[in-house]
């Protein structure tokens, strides 16, 4: 019971668990790339703000420098007018933390080999100076050198500021050409890139996201940790901790190149965004973990499965609770066909309060229950019919059986005649018959077969019995007794039913036997010559046909002559195998048993049928009359 | 017992003298703290210095206060020098004492972009990098000797002006600039190798003025000995000398980068040895000296020629 329930449950829980599991697989697929989608656009789109901003100040800073150029040209005749410019470019550019116009050397006779006025701020105001000397020759420098080389304004790559501490500066230097195209001095602006780096740090994706900034040689410019800027390159790490994507991302971002890579870096998967600051050759990277921007996603996935697993689990309790209550009626209705099968028919059944199968067999064990008590009625008074019929039939079989004469020797006084008759009737009551009597030193007898067996038969055996006897003492003759037997019974014979008969009278005093045979087997004669079956005429059975013509025959018995008149419930008697006794083996055992009193050839023959059919039901009456004239 | 306690102090009282005739030796690298010195570092920290009785100290120069200003200017009393710049200090008058040879083969580089300058003989005419500070000696040298007439770019340091591709390669050393360069994303870039061209002119070797070498002989000598213990110790201990290198440089608040100092540390190892898989030997070549001295006076670096026992202490 248990384990029906719970294979059940199991069942469902199972059906219920890939449903569950399949569902959650689509969602959780679909999810993740959502999640990560979103995520992406929002790296991407941090990150291209911030270029845009970064962008804004670097394009503002050119256009500066590029739009006082002309100033430049229009005063190169008053060198200390340069400081004036300078000036204008750091009061109209709050980004921008100083300017220099830087000549090549001689370029003003008096001023020497060195003049670069320079303006820059300190403590909040704007202060001049000339830079050059011979301890700082400017023309080696970076952002003078390189524009003057490549002939166009550049970007130098970003530098600690001398004066002040863990600043880092740009410069931005726009070379200056006369008429004749010859440089003659450099224009530039520096920048911190202070507000760069804060810019770039504070792009904060995910709680674990890291900023990167890096130069054209791949130096890091910003870094979350500060003793890598401007000293450490993302190419140096990258060959060093053997990351080859990092190397080729390093290298796509020094080529300009936007984009996302997804790698491993410390043991940690991460998504690694970004996209270059065109102007300078600089690119600006934000590092996102996997993990950070799968964590709501994560959550959100242990939350579901957590859920699920949960509601499978009480799904499941709930299942196996509810099916073994909606089933624990059957364990009592099994109880209580055993106590039904026991016999106790109003044994209790089990309480059913909803209208569901289980209602219906509870009804149909009620329906059986009251129909097996009416049963058991009805069997009641069957069984009291039956056993009322039995005893009735038991009284007909005594009263029938009274009409058979049944004490032998029936004439103990007289020594001419032995005889002795046996009827066994199939059922209660048979419709076999004999009879005999004495009557003016003759001897009246009769043996019959009625058709069919059981009551009707008896009840016309009854009336053939005491026909005989009342015809008998009137005809005297065996044609006649018979004709008017046959009249008898063939009157108003409704159901058809005859009777075969052998109806002899024996003189006593001389032997002459007159007899007359009505369709029935004809008798065996046993004399000194051996047994042999008597010439009769078979006639016609009584009660078929009334009037017809039955004749009779003659013989005269020799003292010592036996006739043994028998029914066909004796040849016909079978054994299990379906054997009949048959009228050979009965002449046979007649002709062992010749001579002998005729009550010991009844009783050899009774118990040679006996061990003939033993086991099997008797089907027919067996009667047997012998007489033994002497 | 007691007698043997005793003569343990008579020992050291005797000893002592000696040590304490000389004052502190002050040693200058010609550079900033970095790999390029590690077994000095070493030296100092494992007490190979305190060992041989010496009290070191290490004072590196600054920009406005070179290595070679300090020898001169009595401020420091022994520094590393190249060979090539000591032989062109020895030609304007100073008298140097070369008392240790660390490096036996030249690291001095040309890197070039991928793709261009394979050979000495693409460099004819190109526009070259050099510091402006000096270092590239040599490679004026082997422009004259090769013909190349380079157009020669001065720097002053880093590598931007390389990495902006306004000139067409640049002077490097293979332990520094081009490991630079090479974590630039230029880790393909060809590399020409002065050693390779007839130019194999060894570098740093440690020197003293020839006036404090005569004072205090066995002290130069025992502390070049415990110097090349130091280098010999890095040798053996590549990964625990780059943690002292690493420290020093905190120490003198130089920004460290570990994996650059781990690669200068390795190649300045490697240039140490005179074959590649052999030890360091620390011999001073006289026949590459020699080859160095002929150049530089053929060329006109220096006025009169060099003799080899010119850079030797006495005494022997």
């Amino acid at each position: 019971m248990g384990s029906f329930s719970l294979r059940l449950s199991l069942y469902i829980l199972s059906v219920a668990a890939v449903v569950f599991i399949a569902v959650f697989a689509i969602t959780f697929h679909s999810a993740r790339k959502n999640v990560k989608d979103e995520a992406f656009e929002l790296a991407r789109s941090g990150l291209d703000n911030t270029v845009i901003q970064i962008n804004n100040v670097l394009s503002s800073v050119e256009t500066a420098i590029n739009s006082l150029s002309w100033l430049v040209m229009e005063n190169l005749d008053d060198p200390d007018y340069m400081y004036t410019i300078t000036g204008m470019v750091l009061r109209g550019n709050p980004h921008v933390y100083g300017s220099a116009i830087a000549f090549e050397p001689y370029y003003y006779k008096e001023k020497g080999m060195f003049w670069s006025p320079f303006s820059f701020r300190q403590d909040g105001k704007i202060s001049d100076k000339q830079l050059g000397s011979v301890d700082y020759d400017y023309h080696f420098m970076d952002w003078y050198q390189i524009p003057k080389l490549l002939g166009k304004a550049y970007w130098s790559e970003p530098y600690y500021d001398e004066g002040g501490a863990d600043v880092i500066m740009s410069t931005y230097s726009c070379p200056l050409y006369d008429r004749e195209g010859k440089l003659f001095a450099v224009f530039t602006a520096d920048i911190s890139l202070q507000w760069f780096a804060y810019k770039v740090n504070s792009m904060k994706p995910y709680p674990n996201s890291q900023n990167y900034m890096i130069g054209r040689g791949g130096t890091f410019l910003v870094h979350p940790n500060r003793n890598a800027i401007l000293n450490e390159s993302i190419f140096a790490n990258a060959i060093y901790t053997g990351n080859s994507l990092l190397k080729e991302t390093a290298r796509k971002m020094t080529a300009g190149e936007s984009g996302m890579e997804e790698m491993e870096r410390n043991g940690k998967h991460t998504y690694f965004f970004y996209t270059p600051i065109p102007a300078v050759g600089w690119s600006v990277a934000v590092e996102c973990l996997r993990s950070d921007i799968l964590a709501t996603l994560d959550r959100m996935t242990i939350i579901i499965l957590v859920i699920g697993i949960l509601g499978l689990l009480l799904m499941g309790a709930l299942c196996h609770y509810t099916i073994r209550n909606l089933t624990s009626p059957l364990a009592r209705f099994a109880e209580s066909a055993r106590e039904i099968a026991g016999g106790t028919f109003d044994a209790p059944l089990p309480v059913i309060h909803g209208r569901d199968e289980m209602k219906t067999l509870h009804n149909s064990f009620e329906y059986m229950q009251h129909s097996l008590v009416n049963y058991m009625d009805e069997l009641q008074k069957t069984t009291a019919n039956k056993e009322r019929i039995e005893s009735e039939l038991r009284i007909a079989r005594d009263i029938q059986m009274g009409m058979v004469p049944k004490i032998f020797p029936p004439f103990p006084d007289r020594n001419d005649i032995d005889l002795y008759g046996v009827l066994k009737p199939a059922k209660e009551v048979g419709g076999d018959l004999y009879d005999f009597f004495i009557e003016d030193e003759k001897l009246y007898f009769i043996i019959g077969d009625v058709s069919g067996k059981g009551v009707p038969a008896s009840l016309v055996m009854s009336v053939t019995c005491r026909l005989f006897r009342t015809m008998a003492s009137h005809v005297k003759s065996p044609e006649k007794i018979v004709a008017s037997l046959n009249d008898t019974l063939a009157e108003n014979n409704e159901s058809n039913m005859f009777c075969t008969a052998f109806v002899g009278i024996l003189d006593l005093q001389t032997g002459r036997l007159e007899y007359c045979n009505a369709g029935h087997n004809a008798p065996v004669l046993m004399d000194l010559s051996g047994v042999k079956y008597m010439e009769v005429l078979p006639n016609l059975a009584l009660g078929l046909f009334e009037g017809f013509p039955y004749q009779s025959q003659s013989c005269t018995l020799e003292k010592g002559n036996t006739m043994f008149l028998y029914t066909d419930g004796v040849t016909e008697a079978e054994n299990i195998s379906k054997e009949l006794y048959s009228e050979e083996h009965l002449l046979e055992v007649l002709g062992r048993n010749n001579g002998r009193e005729s009550g010991q050839i009844t009783g050899v023959i009774v118990d040679d049928i006996e061990r003939h059919s033993l086991g099997a039901e008797q089907s027919d009456d067996i009667t047997i009359l012998c007489l033994k004239y002497r | 017992m007691m007698k043997r306690v005793l003569t343990a102090v008579i020992v050291s009282l005797l000893t002592m003298p000696s040590v304490a005739l000389g004052q502190k030796i002050v040693f200058t690298p010609q550079w900033t703290a970095q790999s390029q010195f590690a077994g000095y570092y070493v030296a100092q920290e494992k007490g190979f210095y305190k060992e041989a009785g010496l009290d070191v100290e290490i004072v590196h120069p600054s920009a406005s206060y070179s290595a070679t200003n300090r020898l001169i200017e009595g401020s420091s009393n022994v520094i590393t020098l190249q060979l090539m710049q000591a032989i062109a200090e020895i030609d304007k008058g100073a008298e140097l004492v070369n008392i240790l040879q660390t490096s036996q083969h030249n690291g001095l580089v040309i890197v070039s972009r991928k793709g261009s300058l394979e050979t000495f003989n693409d460099l004819k005419g190109k526009k070259v990098g050099i510091w402006q500070a000096g270092f590239g000696e040599l490679a004026l040298l082997a422009d004259k000797e090769l013909e190349l007439e380079i157009q020669w770019i001065p720097f002053i340091q880093n590598v931007n002006l390389f990495l902006s591709g306004v000139i067409d390669a640049t002077l490097a050393m293979s332990y520094n600039e081009y490991l630079q360069i090479y974590s630039s994303g230029y880790d393909n870039a060809p590399v020409l190798k002065f050693r390779e061209a007839g130019f194999d002119i060894p570098e740093d070797g440690l020197y003293v003025t020839r006036d404090y070498y005569n004072r205090f002989p066995q002290k130069m000598k025992a502390f070049a000995q415990a110097s090349r213990k130091g280098w010999e110790w890095t040798h053996a201990h590549p990964a625990e000398a780059l943690e002292i290198v690493l420290k020093v440089m905190e120490m003198e608040k130089v920004p460290t980068n570990r994996i650059h100092q781990e690669w200068m540390l390795e190649e300045v190892l490697k240039l140490q040895k005179e074959t590649p898989h052999g030890a360091a030997t620390f011999q001073f070549n006289e026949e590459k000296f020699g080859k160095a001295v002929d150049m530089m006076h053929r060329h006109g670096f220096i006025a009169v020629p060099i003799k080899p026992d010119q850079l030797k202490g006495g005494g022997k």
